[in-house]
């Protein structure tokens, strides 16, 4: 019978530095992914999402802009809408009335433009559900 | 020692099976956002399927084309198009209910809402794309076919006894299909829902969390203030009706689109908005208009004689009036924007 230099690790009563070394390790990734979970979603103030008749058309990152983005919304009552890193805003539209032009929307803080003519909703940081579920008025 | 950190590795590990787990805030089930009514209209279900979701849109959808006016053929616009000629026009069980819902508002605000205004909202052309200020004269010929009283609903059906009358239950029909489609989610099984048709919010049971559903009403003077935030019951409607909402301008001068059916003219009676809770979905649609209409002191004289209805209004001097019964479900954010707070009681 060969007797081991070493014991075993299931052998050995202390542990070595090398568990230390694994238990660190292992709590790093628990804090790090515990963040990741936690934490609101990473530019949840900035993402802006464009939706007609009920069905998303598109999804910006307004803290990914450099400068103003015009996006052109077709349908029957086309609209633009200026996107910047500091928010949203229609900036030319052909509804009658002029209910889609009053109304823009500041990075960082949830909201929504809505044209009803044109059947098109401005979303922006999604769901504001923190503080408030519906709006009436 | 060793027993110990494995046991300390396990509890971080289930930590994170359960943080992975855990649902998060604004977890809710189906939702869809949707146009119908001329309006945009969100439904949010909480313990339903997609099959509930879709037999909810269609409900709305099917009262939408059964309300509509404007749609040739429907029920509505067979009735109009047979006002003054004595005959009874069936119509399907539920434009009688909704009719009833309007009429039963018209008697009680004393004609501060009226279902028989459409002549009148016509001539400003408010129902169009191009409004405008009609002539007084054009005005004063019309008002006469304004008249609640002049509606006949019985088992077979409606009339309208003069001709040229004509009946819009936009003011009703949100509200009321509101109601309606929280009752086919109930018979469905669904207990948890939010629906928000154009603003007329009602809720059903609470949140997941178990919290109440969260209403914040609107500043009328900044479209992105609030003027509290209000927490409905089960089974509860909110609705808003003010000027700022949709309007016209016209050498200078802002027109709004709430019409006072007793001049014809766009109601200016010191308020700028009108907010009420029921239970009544559709006299809570019905009851926001009839209250702009009125003004604070007859609104009030209005809800110390009822007992189904409680409102927040806004008045054009900065003051928000909340009354008694809704003190501990309304949290008042006004104070930021210059308004001040009075709590009316009966």
């Amino acid at each position: 019978m060969v007797t081991p230099l070493r014991p075993s690790a299931a052998d050995r009563r202390r542990p070595t530095p090398w568990d230390a070394l694994a238990a660190v390790l292992v709590l790093a990734l628990a804090a790090v992914l515990a963040l990741a979970l936690f934490r609101p979603p990473h530019n949840s103030g900035t993402v802006l999402t464009i939706t007609q008749d009920g069905a998303e058309v598109a999804q910006y990152d307004l803290s990914a802009l450099d400068g103003p983005l015009d996006v052109e919304v077709l349908g029957d009552y086309p609209l633009t809408v200026t996107l910047s890193p500091g928010g949203a805003a229609v900036t030319a539209h052909t509804c009658p009335g002029g209910d889609c032009a009053r109304a823009s929307l500041t990075a960082g803080k949830p909201g929504q433009l809505i044209c009803l003519p044109n059947h098109t909703i401005i979303t922006l940081g999604g769901r504001s559900s923190e503080i408030f579920d519906a709006v009436t008025g | 020692m060793k027993k110990q950190l494995f046991c300390v590795l396990c509890v971080f590990s289930l930590l994170l099976c359960a943080a992975c787990g855990a649902p998060t805030v604004g977890d809710v089930g189906p939702s869809q956002s949707f146009f119908a009514m001329d309006t945009m209209m969100t439904i949010t279900l909480m313990d339903g399927t997609e099959d509930d979701l879709t037999a909810a849109v269609q409900e709305v959808n099917a009262l939408d084309a059964m309300l509509s006016r404007f749609q040739d053929g429907s029920p509505l616009a067979e009735v109009n198009a047979a006002a003054g000629s004595g005959v009874l026009v069936p119509v399907p069980q539920e434009v009688g209910e909704v009719l009833t819902e309007a009429l039963s508002a018209a008697r009680r605000s004393g004609g501060a809402f009226d279902p028989t205004i459409a002549p009148v909202a016509d001539l400003w052309g408010l129902s169009g794309d191009t409004p405008t200020v009609p002539k007084d004269s054009d005005l004063q010929a019309v008002l006469p076919l304004v008249g609640y009283e002049n509606v006949l609903l019985s088992d077979g059906g409606m009339l309208l006894s003069e001709q040229g009358m004509a009946l819009d239950l936009g003011g009703v029909a949100k509200g009321y299909a509101a109601g309606k489609t929280a009752e086919v989610l109930k018979s469905r099984g669904v207990s948890s829902a939010l629906l928000n048709i154009g603003g007329t919010v009602t809720a059903m049971g609470a949140k997941r969390d178990g919290s109440p559903w969260a209403v914040a009403v609107r500043d009328p003077l900044d479209e992105d203030g609030y003027l509290g935030l209000l927490t409905l019951g089960d089974g509860q409607t909110v609705s808003t009706s003010g000027g700022y909402e949709r309007y016209f301008e016209e050498n200078g001068t802002r027109y709004h689109h709430i019409l006072d059916p007793k001049t014809g003219y766009p109601a200016e009676k010191g308020l700028l908005s009108a907010t009420v809770v029921s239970e009544n979905a559709a006299l809570t649609d019905a009851f926001s208009t009839a209250l702009f209409v009125l003004g604070e002191e007859n609104a009030l004289a209005l809800w110390r004689e009822s007992d189904d209805f409680s409102f927040i209004l806004a008045t054009e001097d900065g003051r928000v009036l909340v009354t008694e019964d809704l003190a501990d479900s309304f949290t008042f954010w006004g104070e930021q924007h210059g308004y001040t707070l009075e709590t009316v009681r009966r």
